[in-house]
């Protein structure tokens, strides 16, 4: 797949230089310039779209918003092109970083209506704020291209454009494969595991949203230079659609899917001129055939029959790999981690789920915590890993107080943790899942992961070689380049156990590791447990099953009602007569009988 | 003194259309967790349905009604085609994009048939303007907030007293438990989207005849109904309704003491600014959601 | 030979996404019988279940409901005929009142319009007068037990021919459970067919006729009730092995 984007680049690079040697005339150029522009628009956008999953109909105000900052610094104040189009940037970014923020508490169509107010109230601020913008009539003088003043030719133009479309495809490329694009793909697949392995949420979809707004506020200066001529009604809410349509249509998450939509969408007003009334019409069929028939765009689907058709190795060597001792124990310095929770209460409402709740996991031991249904099990793991907050009630690990971080915080301090309904990635590889874990340790900066250098790789390929030595650990390696949600349900839960590995936890926290396995992959768990126990991490094992409780666990603890009810060695606590009524309802006749 | 009075009076005419716009969302999200984003075309294939019917020779009455059920078959077949497929999709995008498709595809009809301009559609509700106060305003205008108000009135004793309305409440709180007490969980959905696009297919003929009809009447009033929802709170229908009626008022003191762009400005930062403090709305009610 | 079991179910098999969480289960609930599922949590009981009822769809096997073949058919139709579930978690809607909640339950026979509907809901608060005190409460401002006797009442609503009770005791305190399990066993008296799903083995024992233990997705162990109360391996699915005797 590489070597095909590689090859993908070279032709780009090759049609941009072939173009303007062959359009006949300079209606046809522009026109190609106009496409250049949105591109850049696009393969910002795809970033918002096809990393974080999330959505702005509102492009239009970002690409207004540039547009207007670098006319006006060009007619005001005598800005080049260049550095005009650089502020320009800079202003769109901060705009873009502010529509993120609203990101923080709403989702979906909350968050589509925030974009487009967005678009509608810079379209108004332009149409209002007559002594900056011109109003309705717009900027009409603005200078024709130049740099550092000095004015360049339409194809010297057009070279600016070509380059800094490539540009821009290269480095949302390399955003794209870095440790950030992983991170915002983690995001949008499963938020709650992505900050259970520590990555800022928040951060991710800021990121994301500026990338999308310094990109079209860049093409909004390109665009008043190319069109010497700007006024609010070249953007409205219908061209916000059209720049998520060219996404859309070309593929989200592929390097060259939102060039190729852009084209498209350039070019294909011109041929449905010649439909007149029809042409809006068939524009909204076609987004709507997009929706139903091509909902991963043009080169997804592409890139999908190729896959199919030339799957990649689904194994890895072993051998590449860094042992997972190598990479826990390093973790594991100091050995003990302690984890003391003390009078914890959680209510929802009226319910009080937790009641005084208090349990001291050992430093290096395998401590069990079972109960009954609706115990208060999962509200305990939630609690102490940060996604829920308690009425009242301490929580400490090796000293530090937990209560009151957030989950990411936990998990940076050596809390890792698995889900009951486990939390993978699906559409990540199996190796990417456990990446994404190991690249909360293994940083490197945003210009490094933007530049592709070389450090940056030194840093992916040991990221890389620990991952295969966890997956190795977990007995994955042949599944690695599988997509995980392709694996067997058995091996998502090992999967799992591995990714909470990869942050290099002091204490490990399993729910229900169990559930839904075969007896003997619950062997093999019991076993595995032991492992990871055995190289000095702590284990809060949440289970029902009991023979795998009483297999490995040192210490068990017994919720009922939200009230710890017994705590003590598994074969004392398995004939604590509370324990049995609260398992089993009431003491047994039979019990009676056989002693 | 008059002025004020006219933006008051003008202003609940136009709230009244939002907050039953806001109310075809409201009963859409109730039931379906997913709107007609472009739920504002409804008005608009109302009111432009009138019209076409209304050259053809019908009486207003018969051409009103007609508009009427031709505006809930749009919303029927908008729910199955464009809402249905995507509904077990966890993500909005989907029924998104797919509502604003068919809203763009059916302004375009609209305008093949219309022309791009507008055209009155004449009522004797606006014959006669009458003066309260200094400030004039038709008749028409008047009825509006009447009927938003009513239609909210008629939507509480349906939900409160009705089978069918037991049942909506049902499927928008838990799907599978209203299954399980042999709610057809599709049909109460498309009811949901037939009775949203009725009432607003009877906004469009309210507002027409104020307004002027158009085949692109409907975005701005839709896009602000959604506003409007979003601030009420999309679950509470008093909630949109009382948001509605305020936002009209105060998008005429806007306008009038400054210009219809201010307008835009300050009711659409209103909007993001709630949102960010009462992420549910003002009278909304949190939709719990498990870790 | 003709079916006369109100439920039967074969060879079920339950997938969620990759995960089998009923691997082979049979079992089947003749006419007036009381029939217990008992298991530890996780065993794939509410699964079976659920997907009994119609909310999840297996992946193979069949579910046969007074001789006709129902497996494939979504939940809403097979409340209608009279297959009717109190879910885990009892999900009332709680912001209806218990009148509107019992009410819903009549949905498949059209609210209270009839007159039988109308006997129901007075039969339903004969049997939890509690239910008729409250009946203009929210259901959701309840405690856990009048909320199960609601679950329960609303069940009734349908006029079930069969009742699957999916976790009576989750949440609930012991007395209040004793005291759900007699009704559901003067129910059985009446006639009505119970196939009661639950974690507390000892008190579904105590008024069942027939019960199956689930472990791992599958049917572990069978009998009559009186002989499974006393079988030491039944516990030990709950508890272990006893390691020191």
């Amino acid at each position: 797949m590489k070597t095909l984007t590689l090859l993908g680049f070279l032709v780009f690079a090759v049609i941009l230089a072939a173009v303007p040697l062959t359009s006949g005339n300079e209606y046809e150029l522009r026109l190609f310039m106009l496409f250049l522009i949105y591109g850049m628009i696009a393969v910002g956008l795809s970033i918002l779209v096809g990393l974080t999953g999330l959505v702005s109909l509102g492009q239009a105000g970002l690409f207004a918003l540039g547009s207007y900052t670098g006319a006006i610094l060009a007619t005001r104040l005598g800005f080049d092109m260049l550095t005009a189009s650089i502020a320009a940037a800079v202003v769109s970014g901060l705009f873009g970083a502010l529509l993120a923020y609203p990101s923080v508490r709403v989702r979906g169509v909350y968050l589509a209506v925030v974009t487009i107010a967005f678009g509608i109230i810079v379209e108004n601020v332009a149409i209002e704020w007559q002594s900056l913008t011109g109003g309705t009539t717009g900027l009409t003088s603005i200078p024709i291209p130049n740099i550092f003043g000095y004015p360049i030719s339409g194809y010297a133009f057009y070279t600016v454009l070509a380059v800094s479309l490539f540009a821009v495809t290269l480095l949302a490329y390399n955003l794209k494969t870095s440790r950030f694009g992983r991170a915002m793909l983690a995001v949008a697949q499963s938020e709650t595991a992505a900050r259970s392995l520590g990555i800022d949420a928040t951060a991710m979809r800021t990121l994301a949203f500026m990338a999308a707004a310094v990109t079209a506020g860049m093409a909004g200066t390109f665009y008043a230079f190319l069109n010497s001529y700007i006024s609010p009604d070249i953007f409205t809410f219908a061209d916000s659609i059209r720049f998520l349509l060219m996404v859309i249509l070309g593929g989200a998450t592929s390097t060259f899917g939102p060039v190729i939509g852009a084209y498209l969408l350039t070019y294909l007003p011109e041929y449905l001129q010649q439909f007149a009334l029809w042409q809006k019409f068939a524009y909204g069929a076609l987004l709507l055939i997009v929706m139903f028939v091509l909902p991963r765009g043009i080169v997804g689907t592409l890139v999908a029959v190729w896959k199919r058709w030339r799957p990649v190795e689904r194994a890895v060597d072993p051998a590449l790999g860094v042992p997972a001792t190598a990479t826990l124990t390093r973790s594991t310095a100091d050995w003990s981690a302690e984890l003391v929770c003390q009078d914890l209460t959680v209510r929802f409402g009226g319910l009080t789920a937790l009641s005084d709740a208090s349990m001291r996991v050992k430093g290096g031991e395998i401590h069990a915590l079972i109960g009954p249904n609706g115990a208060g099990k999962s509200t305990f793991v939630n609690t102490i890993s940060g996604f829920y907050q308690p009425a009242s009630g301490s929580c400490e690990l090796n000293g530090v107080m937990l209560i009151g971080k957030g989950s990411a915080q936990i998990s940076r301090l050596g809390l890792a943790r698995t889900f009951q309904n486990t939390e993978l990635f699906g559409d990540m590889t199996v190796l990417e899942n456990v990446m994404t874990g190991l690249q909360q340790r293994i940083t490197y900066g945003m210009a490094t992961a933007l530049l592709h250098t070389a450090g940056r790789r030194r840093r992916d390929e040991e990221c890389r070689r620990a991952a295969i030595g966890l997956l190795e650990f977990v007995g994955l390696t042949e599944y690695a380049n599988d997509e995980a949600r392709c694996l067997p349900f058995g091996l998502q839960r090992r999967l799992e156990i591995a990714r909470a590995l990869a942050t290099q936890p002091h204490l490990l926290l399993l729910d229900e590791p169990a559930a839904g396995l075969t007896t003997q992959e619950i062997e093999d768990l019991g076993e595995m447990i032991k492992r990871i126990s055995a190289l000095g991490i702590s284990v809060l094992l949440i289970e029902h099953h009991v023979d795998l409780v009483l297999a490995v666990a040192d210490t068990v603890t017994v919720l009922d009602y939200g009230k710890v009810i017994a705590s003590d060695r598994p074969e004392v606590v398995q004939k604590n007569p509370r324990v049995i009524e609260a398992y089993f309802g009431g003491p047994r006749e039979s019990e009676g009988a056989s002693k | 003194m008059s002025n004020i009075l006219q933006y008051i009076l003008s202003g609940l005419a136009i709230g009244g259309i939002y907050a039953l716009v806001a109310l075809g969302f409201h009963i859409m999200w109730s039931a379906a967790r997913a709107v007609n984003f472009s739920h504002g075309d409804t008005l608009m294939v109302g009111a432009v349905s009138t019209v076409v019917l209304l050259d053809a020779g019908l009486p207003l009455w018969a051409a009103a009604s007609a508009a009427m059920v031709i505006g809930t078959v749009f919303g029927l077949v908008l729910e199955r085609l464009a809402v249905r497929p995507f509904a077990s999709h966890s993500n909005d995008i989907g029924w998104m994009l797919t509502t604003i498709a068919i809203g763009i595809m059916a302004e375009s009809l609209a305008t093949m048939e219309f022309g791009g301009f507008s055209r009155p559609l004449p009522t004797p509700g606006i014959e006669r303007a009458v003066h309260i106060g200094g400030a004039g305003v038709y008749p028409q205008e008047l009825l509006i907030p009447v009927v938003a108000i009513l239609a909210m009135a008629g939507l509480y004793i349906m939900q409160k007293k009705t089978l069918i309305g037991r049942a909506m409440r049902a499927v928008a709180h838990d799907k599978r438990a209203a299954a399980l007490m042999g709610i057809d969980v599709n049909r109460i959905v498309a009811f949901s989207f037939g009775l949203a696009s009725l009432s607003g297919a009877a906004a469009g003929i309210l507002v027409g005849p104020v307004t002027q009809v158009s085949a692109t009447m409907g975005v701005l009033i839709g896009l602000k109904g959604f506003a409007v929802a979003i601030i009420g709170g999309i679950t509470s229908a008093p909630g949109v309704v009382v948001a509605g009626l305020l936002f009209g008022v105060m998008e005429k003191f806007v306008e009038g003491y400054g210009s219809t762009a201010a307008r835009e400005i300050v009711g659409f930062c209103a909007m993001i600014i709630i949102l960010l403090i009462f992420p549910q709305g003002i009278f909304g009610k949190r939709e719990v959601k498990k870790v | 030979m003709s079916d006369t079991s109100v439920l039967r179910i074969e060879n079920l098999i339950v997938r969620y996404g990759a995960a089998t969480a009923v691997q082979d289960i049979s079992l089947s609930v003749n006419p007036g019988q009381l029939v217990a599922v008992i298991g530890n949590n996780g065993a794939g009981k509410s699964t079976m279940v659920k997907s009994a009822s119609g909310l999840v769809k297996p992946a193979g096997g069949s579910v046969t409901f007074m001789g006709m073949d129902t497996t494939r058919l979504p939940a809403h139709r097979k409340a209608a005929l009279g297959l009717v579930m109190v879910p885990e978690g009892r999900l009332l809607f709680p912001d209806q009142t218990v009148e509107d909640n019992l009410i819903l339950g009549a949905y498949t026979r059209g609210g209270l319009k009839t007159q039988e509907a109308q006997d129901s809901l007075a039969r339903v608060f004969d049997l939890f007068p509690r239910l008729k005190e409250r009946r203009h409460q929210q259901a959701g401002s309840m405690s856990g037990g009048e909320q199960q006797m609601l679950a329960i009442g609303r069940g009734l609503m349908a006029e079930p021919k069969l009742l699957i009770i999916d976790e009576l005791s989750l949440g609930l305190a012991p007395r209040i459970v004793d005291q759900l399990m007699r009704v559901l066993a003067d129910l059985n008296a009446e006639g009505l067919a119970i196939l009661l799903v639950e974690q507390l083995a000892s008190h579904a024992l105590a008024i069942a006729d027939h019960a199956f233990v689930v472990a791992n997705g599958r049917i572990s162990k069978q009998g009559l009730s009186q002989v499974l109360a006393h079988d030491p391996e039944v516990m030990e699915a709950f508890l272990g092995k006893s390691t020191n005797h």
